[in-house]
């Protein structure tokens, strides 16, 4: 598995506008053309170091972070039962 | 403080800026106090001491005495304050008010139009085989692009040039306007760069504002003026203020950026070669234009409390002032740092600021201004070559260059 992943957020009570945020991230951050605040967009998730490095940047502290919430799949997947037996539903 | 480690004094920086000075207070520790006039600041010109001032604006407040070196009264402060010298929640309200029109695709909304003028401006240029760069292209680009913006009618920019070039006077040490030019009848210590320029503009704004708000337009002005009318968005003295900024940033930064850009390319042709080799490189050159110029030399903070940084104390009140002159040149961030090299990549300059609230509006707008003109450029196969040593300003606050001739190879 790689790196944890973080779900980011924007407070636009807080945002200014500055962009930082779309100048390091632009897959991720993306400046509203009719409100000037960040919007997160596309995947709205980096990895920890990339999403840390966001944080850093930001200079209202508007840009959040959270633990990515794994998907049913994932969960799934990464269930023990599967890993010591992964055919065992075929039985 | 050794006399020799003076870097106020605006006189020096008609030789250049004094990097030797910068280089010695970067290595000396803590911060460096400067004597200055009947007070002093904190020199703060490490790179790293910079960021740290500039992520902590309650601390470190633009608000509290303004942003430039010297003192003004409290009448004077509150009459000339504007988004740049403003703390939060006010500072947050206005910039907040203006910062959709500057976002990258409503700036390159005014890519064709920059493309335009540029290529005008160019074909001009090369068509004379040369001549005073400043006066030929860096001035007249960035004026006419910031007041599409805005909305000011074509035929009122040679006007608001003057003015501009008013303004940037009053950063130096003389000043040749009359204190009651352009009928000015305000104090001068409650204008804007003590110029009477200011009030030329502050009129100018009004009455333009007063047309916009009859005949509403898609541009800034406008955005501006209906805000003003809401009532308790925009004060008059706020919309002013910022009317005159906007001029004054958008034209006089971006014009020292183009004309050093010019000349480090006309004094490195390999560097040129380089991009014309490789397209792809016209962003990092263009970060590297702008690293190479620090148009901005330095902004003060005022410190709101007690602090300390640098292991060093800092008293609340003291003035501590910001060099991205030095920062832009410290070699504990840039390899080579007096080696311009447009293939520096995550060129973490200061030329907009130190990352705070208050980094450059005009960011996404500069880049895109330089870029075009680079690509015009190009397009038309021009290659600059040095002629004549620059004249610079009498200036420690812009890194300006006053003309600069400059050829065009055949």
């Amino acid at each position: 598995m790689t790196g944890e992943q973080w779900t980011m957020t924007v407070d636009t009570d807080i945002c200014i506008g500055v962009g930082q945020c779309e100048m390091l991230e632009a897959e991720v951050f993306h400046l509203d053309d009719d409100t000037g605040m960040a919007v997160v967009i596309g995947p709205k998730t980096l990895p920890t170091d990339r999403a840390d490095a966001v944080l850093e940047k930001c200079p209202s502290g508007a840009i959040r972070k959270a633990p990515r919430t794994p998907t049913p799949l994932e969960i799934h997947s990464s269930s023990d039962r599967w890993k010591a037996n992964p055919c065992s539903h075929l039985r | 403080m050794a006399m020799d480690l003076d870097i106020a004094t605006p006189k020096q920086y008609l030789d250049g800026v004094p990097y030797e000075k910068f280089a010695a207070m970067r290595e000396a520790p803590g911060l460096t106090w400067h004597p200055y006039e009947d007070n002093g600041f904190w020199a703060v010109t490490r790179h790293a001491d910079v960021k740290e001032v500039s992520k902590q604006p309650d601390v470190f407040s633009s608000g509290i005495g303004h942003t430039n070196l010297w003192d003004l009264e409290a009448d004077a402060l509150e009459a000339r304050r504007s988004l740049i010298d403003t703390d939060a929640p006010d500072h947050t309200r206005l910039r907040r008010l203006i910062s959709k029109a500057f976002t990258p695709r409503n700036i390159r909304q005014w890519e064709q139009v920059t493309r335009d003028i540029a290529g005008e401006l160019l074909d001009e240029f090369k068509a004379r085989g040369g001549g005073d760069w400043v006066d030929a292209v860096a001035a007249p680009l960035p004026i006419r692009v910031i007041l599409s913006i805005l909305g000011v009618p074509l035929e009122d920019a040679d006007h608001l040039v003057e003015l501009s070039n008013y303004l940037v006077e009053g950063t130096g040490d003389q000043a040749t306007l009359q204190p009651d030019a352009f009928g000015n009848t305000t104090e001068l210590r409650l204008l804007p760069f003590g110029s009477p320029a200011s009030h030329a503009l502050y009129e100018y704004g009004e009455e333009l504002g007063r047309a916009r708000l009859a005949e509403p337009q898609d541009d800034i002005v406008t955005l501006l003026v209906l805000a003003k009318d809401e009532g308790d968005r925009l004060s008059a003295s706020e919309y002013r203020n910022l009317f005159q900024i906007l001029v004054f940033a958008g034209n006089e930064t971006t014009r020292t950026a183009i004309t050093h850009g010019a000349m480090a390319l006309a004094d490195h042709p390999d560097q040129w070669s380089r991009y014309r080799a490789d397209p792809a490189l016209l962003e990092p050159m263009v970060e590297e234009i702008i690293r190479w110029a620090s148009p901005v030399l330095h902004m003060r903070r005022t410190a709101a409390t007690d602090t300390e940084l640098a292991e060093t104390k800092i008293a609340k009140d003291d003035k501590v002032v910001m060099w991205y002159a030095s920062a832009n040149r410290d070699p504990r961030v840039f390899d080579q740092p007096f080696q311009f090299d447009i293939g520096r990549s995550d060129n973490q300059h200061f030329a907009f600021g130190g990352g705070g609230p208050h980094f450059c509006l005009g960011a996404f707008l500069a880049r895109m201004e330089i870029e075009v003109l680079l690509e015009e450029m190009a397009a038309r196969e021009m290659v600059l070559e040095p002629r004549e040593p620059a004249a610079r300003a009498p200036s420690n606050f812009v890194n300006g260059i006053l003309s600069v001739e400059l050829g065009v190879a055949s």
